[in-house]
């Protein structure tokens, strides 16, 4: 701060001034303020910075005090004079050559501890997925095959084989193919005419550009990661026991597994790809009602009918509470029925 | 006490005792207990400042640490600066916490509190509202300054507008302190400030 500055300098000016030459060959210390007239002992006095006149001289232990304050327990912090700024030589006596070594020592493991952890961590990781990729081997070619397999490799091979089953396993399962598959579908639905007759409802999206301008819900969803660790670890175990049930006839269990696999992932595509597109349906679909009594008391009933319309097919709760809902679920049904053509045929598909 | 605090704080009184500064009045420094933990300072607001001819009291507490941790230091008179609360006078000032130096000294303490009165920091404040005060209406700040200094600090400067309105608000039920800081803090407008006492 400026005024610091100005003030603490023209208390120096002032000082120095006024400060005789007897009183210059006077020590004071500038912690405690005593001179050499006060002290009765024999202390210990130093100059251990640039400071010239009333801030030159200081105790030892005086000094050693204040050095304690600044460093705040971190014997090995370095500190500077508040006035002149210049850096404390503070030294350490030597005290032979056993402390000098465990010094060493101490300094070495302090640095060496957090590589040593992160190596130790690294290296657990790696003969996980060493193993882990053993037993896939073990597992998709068979127990005995698989050790005779490993047993004829080269060793380097194995080494870094092995542990690129699992890594190529997740990368795999990072390859977003249905979402890429699911716009194409859409791209191509509306031209070509047997896919629009399998397929209505992914007509939606045009429609609904021409519908509403405040744009469509956005396609893509957030990567989980757990769930991509999980489901890339468990394909080869899914595809075995697949290539087992569906695929009996096929002589080689590679073969076997790699069907089962395939099937797997096609089947698990199709219904996902079938998900997204009924869930972005039902997310174009979404209205935000008037908060009127009427509107509260319907809210289920009027919940259900939407759900009825999107074409996932749930029977209703019980039957009273259908018949009392029924007269508001036919007249908000035709509503929502008329204003768009879409739901319609959903409700078309969903009884195809 | 510790020792060397209390063998320090006798040095530094004999210190002021003798300084110029003690003999042209601009600072003062007076005990109150004896055992030098418990101290009264005065300091002189600053010529050509909004603070001049005003008596500023201050609390001196000298922690057991010292001098290896600063004193604590507050207003005792309330001040309208940047850097002084005007509800508590707490004080932001650096060589009051971090940049404490054992060298320095009750003296150079008060003087560097003149010295920040003469020269305000609005960047680093204690007191937001006077800060932007400060920054944005700096006529109104020196004004407004110069009559908190009239009311509690005995300077001469003052202005009739406001102590008609400060009286304009005293008849409708306030203190003076509340509507002092009302009026200040609302850059003297009359309305704001009874919106802020009563809204």
């Amino acid at each position: 701060m400026d005024s610091d500055l100005a003030c603490s300098s023209s208390f120096t000016n002032v000082n120095s001034g006024s400060m005789s030459k007897q009183e210059e060959s006077r020590r004071s210390c500038w912690v405690c303020f005593a001179t050499d007239d006060d002290d009765n002992t024999d202390p210990c006095w130093v100059q251990p910075c640039n400071c010239r006149g009333t801030t030159k001289w200081v105790h030892q232990s005086c000094l050693q005090r204040w050095v304690d304050e600044k460093q705040k327990g971190n014997a090995m912090t370095k500190v500077s004079c508040p006035q002149c700024n210049t850096e404390y030589l503070i030294v350490f006596p030597h005290m032979g050559q056993i402390v000098m070594f465990l010094d060493t020592i101490d300094t070495i493991i302090l640095k060496m501890c957090p590589f040593l952890a992160a190596g130790v961590l690294a290296g657990a990781v790696y003969w996980t997925a060493i193993t882990y990729g053993a037993i896939t081997i073990m597992q998709v070619v068979g127990h005995e095959e698989g050790l005779t397999v490993m047993g004829q490799a080269h060793t380097l091979v194995l080494i870094i084989g092995l542990p690129a089953i699992p890594v190529m396993l997740i990368f795999g399962k990072m390859v977003r193919w249905e979402e890429t598959a699911l716009l194409l579908i859409r791209k191509y639905t509306p031209k070509i005419p047997i896919l629009k007759y399998i397929l209505p409802s992914f007509i939606y999206q045009e429609e609904s550009e021409n519908q509403n301008y405040y744009g469509v819900p956005s396609l893509v969803d957030t990567i989980c990661a757990t769930r991509v660790f999980c489901s890339a670890l468990l394909l080869p175990t899914i595809a075995t026991f697949i290539g087992r049930f569906l695929y009996e006839s096929v002589p080689s269990k590679v073969q076997r597994t790699l069907l089962g696999g395939i099937t797997y992932i096609l089947i698990k595509g199709i219904l996902r790809i079938y998900h997204k597109q009924q869930k972005y349906v039902q997310k174009c679909h979404r209205k935000i009602l008037d908060y009127t009594p009427e509107n509260m008391r319907h809210q289920h009933p009027s919940a259900s009918t939407t759900y009825f319309l999107s074409g996932t097919v749930t029977p209703p709760p019980s039957p009273s509470s259908t018949l009392s809902s029924n007269s508001s679920t036919s007249a908000s049904s035709s509503s929502l029925a008329a204003d768009s053509s879409v739901s319609s045929r959903i409700v078309a598909s969903a009884s195809l | 006490m510790a020792n060397i605090a209390s063998q320090r704080i006798k040095r530094e009184f004999k210190e002021v005792i003798r300084s110029e500064e003690v003999a042209r009045c601009s600072i003062k420094v007076e005990l109150l207990d004896d055992n030098y933990s418990q101290l009264k300072g005065e300091i002189a607001g600053p010529p050509d400042t909004p603070y001049e001819g005003g008596k500023f009291l201050l609390e001196i507490k000298v922690p057991e640490t010292y001098p290896f941790n600063p004193p604590k230091v507050k207003f005792l008179t309330k001040v309208w600066h940047p850097n002084i609360s005007s509800v508590t006078g707490a004080i932001c000032l650096d060589i009051l916490k971090d940049q404490w130096a054992a060298a320095m000294t009750l003296r150079t303490v008060l003087l560097s509190l003149q010295a920040l009165m003469a020269s305000p920091e609005p960047d680093d404040p204690q007191d937001a509202v006077v800060a932007r005060q400060y920054k944005g209406f700096p006529e109104i700040f020196i004004s407004t300054a110069e009559h908190w200094t009239n009311i509690y600090a005995g300077g001469s400067r003052k202005k009739e507008e406001y102590s008609k309105k400060i009286e304009r608000l005293m008849g409708i039920g306030c203190n003076m302190d509340q509507a002092l800081v009302a009026l200040s803090g609302c850059n003297w407008d009359l309305d704001k400030a009874i919106e802020q006492i009563f809204g």
